[in-house]
Order: C-alpha cells, then structure tokens, then sequence
C-alpha cells in the first residue's frame, strides 16, 4: 500500500467496485452503506433496471440493478454480491454490483476524462488512470437520475 | 440509530429555537393581519393585533441580537400607531409594503434560524417604509438597542442586582450605544474591546448582542451596553472612541422605561404572558420520530401476539406460556392506547396548512389581473399532521389552479355576465369520520368534450369509447399521468396540469379525489382524507410471490372466486354479485409476472369501492386484516399502481394499492361495456 501524499495534491476517496469485469468507482462521499444482498420485494409498472424495494432497517428504498441500468447482461446474485446504498437526494437508493473490492485513495489528476459524457456513456465521470490499472468513475448522480430521460435511450 | 442529543449544552441554541419558532408564528399573524386590514381598513381591533405582533417581536429579535429586524418591526409598530391616531391609511399601495417587509422578515428569521448570516434590511425601503408614517418623526437610531437593553435587563435577576448595588454605591447608570463604520470588520471583536475600555471605569452589566451572542460570531452592525461607572459621560466616550472602527457613540443616562420607547397606551396594551404555561413546543423532528417507533411497535405487537397464540396452542399447559400470551395481550391493549393518544398528539387545525393562503391567492391574482374574493371555511378541522403534509402540496397546487387558470379576467368575466370578481372558496369540513377540503371556484369551468377530444388524439381511449363516457369519467381522465402535461388543455379548459400528483398523494394517504366542473361556471375539486395516518387498516392479499395491502376503507367485500361467478362481456370478465355484475380484474394480470397463478384453485375476490365504481380484484389468496404503516415509496416519484409500501412484522415489504387509481385505469380501458 503505497500512498504517496504530495503537498497541496487534492485526494478523493473511491469506493473501487466490479461489474460485468470491468473495474468501476464511485466517488464515496455519495455511499451510505454497503449491506449484502437483502430480499427484495418486485415492484410492479417499475423501469426494467428496479430490481424492486428492500426493507432496511424499517426505511423502505428502491434497489437497482447496475448492470440492468448500464445495458449489461443480468445475472444472478452469488455470495459476492453487494448493494451500495447511495443517497439518492429524495432519499437512499441500493445499487446492486457484483462485488465490492476496495476502497481507494486517489489523487484528483489521476482522473481523466476520457470519453466522459460521450455518447452512450452519459454515466461515466471520468477514467482513473492507476498505471498498470484503470478505473471507470461513474457518476452516481446521473446513474440514479429521473429514469424518463434514459427510457428513452435504452 | 440517531445520535443522543447533548441536553446541557445547547440551552442556548434552544432559546433561539423558541425565537424562530415564535417570530414565524409573529410574522404569520402579522402578514394574516395586514391582509385582513386591507380589506377592512378601520378594524381597530386587527390594528391592535398587529401592533402588538410588531411590538412583540421588536423586542425579542433584538434580545437575540438581530438589530435589523428590531429596527424594521420598530417602524411598523410606529406606522401601526400612527395608523390608529389618524396620521396614516391603509391603502393596497401601503399593504404591498408592509408585506414586502414581512417577506424581508420572513427571510431574516429562516437565515437566523439556519445559521446563515443575517443581511441588514436595506435602507431604501426602510425610508419607503418610514414614509408611510408621513410626517411623524424619524425614531431613535438607538431606541431597538435600548429596548432590547431593557428587556435583558428585565429577564435578569443578577444583572437588576448588579445594577441595585452600583447605584446604592453612588455610582450612575448610562446606556451606551454604538454604531460601526460599514462593513463591520471583525466587529465582535470591537464588542469585547469596547466592553474592555469600558470595564476600565465602569461595571458592564448587560450588552446587546449579549456576550453569548458575540461568542457565536454573530454579525454586529450596532453594538448597546448598560454600564454602572462613578465617572462622567465624557470619560466613557473617550474610552469607547478609541477603539478603532467605531463611526458614534451615543450615551445616555439610564432611565426605566428608557427614553424613545413609549410605553404603548392602553388601547395597545401588551398582555402579559401571565398565566401558568398548559401546552408545551415539541420539535416536530422528535414528534415524528415518536410517531414512527409508535408505529413500528404496533407492527410487532401484531406479530408477538401471533406467535403468542402459536405457542399457546403448542404448549398449551404451559404456565410461563400462558403469562407470556396474558403479558402480550397486555401489551396489545397498551399499544393500541399508546397509538391512539400518539394520533390525538398529531391532530393540527387546518388551518396551519390554510394559513399562507391568502397571501398566496393575493399575489396570484395581483399577478394575473383578476379580482379574487377569497373564502376559507372550516379552519378549525383539525386532521393529523402526517396527511396536512402529504397533501399540502396538493391543495396550493389545486388553488393555483383555481385562481390561475379557472377563474377568468374581469372584462371576460363581465361578458359572460358574471360579477367581475371571481369567487374561490377552500373548506374544510367533517364528514362521516373523514375530513373533506375542497378546493371550489366559479371561473370558466372545463369543456367535457375537449378533454375527451384530446384523450381520443393522445391514445388514452378510443373514440368508441369516449362517446360513450359519462361526465365522471371524462374527468377521471384529467387524473391520468399521460394528460397533465398537455398544455392546450391547460390554456383551453384551464385544467389538467399535475392533477396526477394530486391524486397520488392523496391516494397516499388513503384519500380519495372528486372533480366537479361546469363549462362556463366552475369546478370544484373534493379530496376525501382520513383523520389519520398513523396506521390504518390494511388487507393483506397475495398475488404470486408479491404481498399486497389494501386499505380496508376501499374494501367492500370479499368472497372466493369459483367459476361460476365469472362471465364474460365484452371479452372482459365481470363478476356477477347480487344480480349485478362488477369488472372482475385477476391481479395477476396487471401486477404479476403474468404466470400461471391466475387460475389458482382456491383464488379469492376483493371487491373495492372508490366513489361509484365498484371493482372485483382476482388474488391468489387473502391473508389477514393488520394495522398497516405506510411508507413512501422514497426517492422513486412514481410507480403506477403503488401508493405506498409498509414493513410487515416479519420485515418482509407489502406494497400498498393505488386503489383509485387502478379503478379508474380498470374503468376507462373498458369504458362502460362492464356496467
């Protein structure tokens, strides 16, 4: 673990995920918790991406599939499964990964923004370029966003 | 878990809390005030009531240090008076005024209640405002600070005593006021020194901003101490001047009641707060978090005392057993006490909602060129505090509603041989254990066979169908998601804009909404409310895998579901009931994945009533009648169908039926084929 503090370099923390074999990031300071996979209650008339609702500890919130909502084959969850719960502004939302790896500590220039917003990658922040690895930063905001808008683009 | 709350600490924090709380509940009667006064010009006992409001509140905004307020409220009161002695009218122009102020107030009061820095009232509509008052004579620069100098002095027994034994000492009582050079550099600082060089000579007894306050960094423009010195005015001066930033110095003998504040004349006079407190302010955060394990227990006291009952009949001679059912049906009873006084604790007057109203539908129409007579009615109804939220939003929406688009303009108004101005009329009322607002006006009405026009064009129904719906359902429509947006409607028949959010929350909470309209002459807008949210009762079906509750105040029966009830009309099927037939939907269909428990033997009918329209849902199984807490569906603004979700006690999640809704879905896919 080699954490190297430059002076006057801005960090930003990471919590470092997989999903359909690529390695994704989303920026921490949007993460509640991260809890296994609960039951979880199918919503009817919900978008394809809604897995449905969970109890969590008595608050109810929405679980989305990630890799529904990124255009990925499902799949089905196994012991490494986990739900990010993030706060959606209204509220928590749990997003469903396939596993949750690590929590990192990068310097903000390590982000690119390559491809960033392009076309068909409108939930890309940027890449986090780590050397020998690289990191897909989404941007959660736009992940969980109003769905009426990706409807119509998926 | 929510974090345990310092209690000792944050006494002070408190104090400004009751100060928000209090100033907003000032200022509302000030702004209701001032709307009525309008109206009736020469009511000397509204005039009284809000000079006492402006009085009240020049006095506590400047003990907590918020000289601007003190001072703009100062120049009310003084207009008030004036106002009383003939010296000034209340005109519309004079109104648009003071309710400008009463919005800077309002401002002042939520940046001071969240921490935010307070800006000073600018000094363009304080002369405005101080031009109302004519000719009378500008007011003390000092006379806020010395007011709030004596009501400190006033609330301390430490500091009367201080200022006995000093004067017993021969030694003499100033009040020293001071003003900074704009903008106010680290003038906190400035405080304490002046506080320093005045100690040198003089014992400072009380300050505004007191101590406390400057300790908060709270911003200074005007800084007053009341100090007890045996030496002259002159040396105090020359202390406090040399102090850097400081622009005047004004130091005055120390008189009770102090010089510029006249004390208000009888007519005006400012009731004591004598008698002995009855009620008690309650963080409304602290209430519903109270309200929420209250409602969590009444889930599972429900499932303690199924698995009482279980156990009793496992081991039934059991003694621990036996108290352990007579402990829990103990607890049942105190449960259901304990929620029915948490549901009384909730109950509001509407008028907490209704309040802002008349200022609202004032603006509207000033906005629009209308003239509004606005009516409220039944402001005393007093509902849980839980739905007033709910459907807050609902109500303005379908006020703004009624003055924006219903009623018509003055000229058109006259053509149409209406009077010019326009009635809307909000009420409130109890009727057979449900609360009912509605929202009424008497503008331009909306054209049935537009809206059924449009709905044929969006693809909401077919044009067979459409000839053959009735008024009330043509309605029904303008509470469909996919017709709010349609602004023709809107600029047309003057409706149709977010009635579908209108109707999700007040199906949230149980309710039900009516619309009535008459082209030419009106609509009016019914929201049927439960007294309560707290917990209502829920029946709890199952539909494949997914558990359903539905309100029980929609259920009107229920029955298993054989074949030979079923027929089919139309290709639809309907469930015949007592000679009659009503639109049988399986939930299956519309919910489930569409499997094979459709035709479960052993599948039962609820049939569920909204207004007129009955209708059979087809489920896989009824499970049990419960007390059922709903809550949002968070951060998801829509779900058709779902109103709501609830935590079983188990912690598995049921979804709460949009039962309106589907009935009116059900109804207008078949049109009136199924009747």
């Amino acid at each position: 673990m080699a954490e190297r503090e430059e002076q006057g370099q801005e960090e930003r923390q990471i919590v470092v995920f997989s999903l359909a074999g690529e390695t994704c990031g989303m920026d921490i300071s949007a993460v509640r918790e991260i809890i296994r996979m609960p039951q979880v209650t199918r919503l009817p008339s919900a978008p394809r991406f809604v897995e449905g609702v969970a109890n969590l500890r008595g608050n109810v919130i929405p679980i989305l599939d990630l890799r529904k909502r990124l255009h990925q084959e499902a799949v089905a969850p196994d012991k490494e499964t986990r739900v990010v719960v993030v706060d959606g502004g209204d509220g928590d939302i749990g997003v469903i990964v396939d596993a949750v790896t690590e929590v990192l500590r990068i310097p903000e220039d390590a982000v690119e923004g390559a491809g960033a917003g392009a076309e068909g990658r409108e939930h890309v922040r940027g890449i986090v370029n780590m050397g020998e690895r690289l990191i897909v930063l989404l941007d959660m905001t736009k992940v969980i966003a109003p769905r009426e808008r990706d409807e119509a683009l998926a | 878990m929510a974090e345990p709350r310092a209690q000792a600490g944050d006494t002070a924090d408190r104090e400004l809390a009751v100060f928000a709380e209090e100033a907003a509940e000032l200022l509302q009667s000030l702004e209701d005030g001032l709307l009525r006064l309008e109206r009736a010009p020469d009511d000397r006992g509204e005039l009284s009531e809000l000079f006492r409001a402006a009085h009240t509140l020049k006095g506590t905004s400047a003990m907590v240090g918020l000289a601007g307020m003190s001072e703009v409220t100062h120049v009310m009161e003084d207009f008030f008076s004036a106002v009383r002695d003939g010296q000034a009218t209340i005109s519309s122009a004079v109104t648009d005024t003071l309710l400008e102020s009463v919005d800077m107030l309002k401002e002042m009061r939520r940046r001071f209640s969240v921490g935010e820095p307070v800006a000073e009232p600018p000094t363009a509509h304080l002369s405005l405002l101080r031009g109302l008052t004519g000719g009378a004579p500008p007011a003390r620069r000092d006379a806020p600070e010395l007011a709030a100098l004596a009501s400190a002095l006033e609330a301390s027994a430490a500091a009367q005593e201080v200022l006995r034994r000093a004067r017993s000492a021969g030694h003499k009582a100033y009040s020293v006021c001071v003003e900074f050079e704009e903008p106010p550099d680290r003038a906190g600082v400035r405080c304490y020194q002046i506080l320093n060089a005045l100690e040198e000579s003089a014992v400072a007894i009380e300050s505004v901003p007191s101590k406390a306050d400057l300790d908060h960094g709270a911003p200074v423009q005007r800084f007053a101490a009341l100090v007890a010195a045996g030496v002259g005015k002159g040396e105090l001066r020359a202390a406090v001047s040399a102090v850097t930033g400081v622009r005047s110095v004004a130091i005055r003998a120390w008189r009770r009641p102090p010089p510029g504040e006249e004390p208000p004349r009888t007519e005006f006079a400012v009731s004591p707060e004598a008698q002995a407190r009855r009620t008690m302010r309650v963080d409304l955060e602290r209430l519903d978090g109270l309200m929420n394990t209250v409602g969590e227990l009444v889930v599972d006291r429900t499932r303690m005392g199924e698995l009482a009952r279980v156990l009793q009949r496992k081991y039934e001679r059991d003694a621990v057993v036996q108290e352990l059912c007579g402990t829990s049906a103990h607890l049942f009873r105190l449960v259901d006490e304990l929620n029915d006084a948490m549901s009384q604790v909730r109950m509001v007057p509407i008028s907490t909602l209704f309040a802002t109203f008349p200022r609202m539908v004032r603006d509207l129409a000033r906005n629009t060129a209308k003239v509004v007579e606005f009516r409220l009615e039944g402001e005393e109804t007093e509902l849980d505090r839980g739905v007033i939220n709910e459907i807050k939003d609902a109500v303005i929406h379908l006020l703004r509603n009624a003055v924006d688009h219903g009623i018509e303009g003055p000229a058109e108004r006259q053509a149409a041989g209406k009077p010019e101005a326009g009635t809307v009329l909000v009420a409130a009322r109890h009727e057979q254990g449900r609360i009912v607002v509605s929202v009424e006006d008497d503008g331009s009405g909306i054209d049935a066979a537009l809206v059924s026009a449009r709905a044929v064009d969006r693809g909401l129904v077919t044009q067979q169908a459409a000839e053959r719906m009735s008024d009330g359902d043509i309605w029904d429509l303008l509470f469909e998601p996919g017709f709010s947006t349609s602004e023709r409607v809107t600029e047309t028949s003057g409706r149709g804009v977010g009635m579908d959010v209108v109707r999700r929350s007040v199906s949230a909470v149980g309710g039900l909404v009516e619309l009535q309209s008459v082209h030419g002459s009106g609509t009016t807008v019914t929201l049927r409310l439960p007294l309560t949210l707290a917990t209502f009762q829920g029946l709890l079906v199952r539909v494949g895998e997914a558990l359903f509750a539905i309100p029980v105040s929609y259920v009107q029966e229920t029955a298993k579901l054989d074949r030979q009830g079923v027929s089919t009309v139309l290709g639809a099927e309907v469930l015949r009931l007592r000679g009659g037939t009503v639109p049988l939907v399986r939930m299956s269909e519309l919910y489930g994945d569409g499997g094979a428990s459709s035709n479960t033997p052993g599948g039962a009918v609820v049939v569920v009533r909204a207004g007129e329209r009955p209708l059979a849902l087809g489920v896989d199984e009824l499970l049990a009648q419960r007390d059922v807490v709903a809550k949002p569906l968070q951060a998801m603004e829509s779900c058709e169908g779902i109103a709501g979700t609830s935590v079983l006690g188990d912690g598995t999640v049921a979804l709460i039926l949009d039962t309106p809704a589907l009935i009116a879905k059900v109804s207008r896919e078949r049109g009136r084929a199924a009747r």
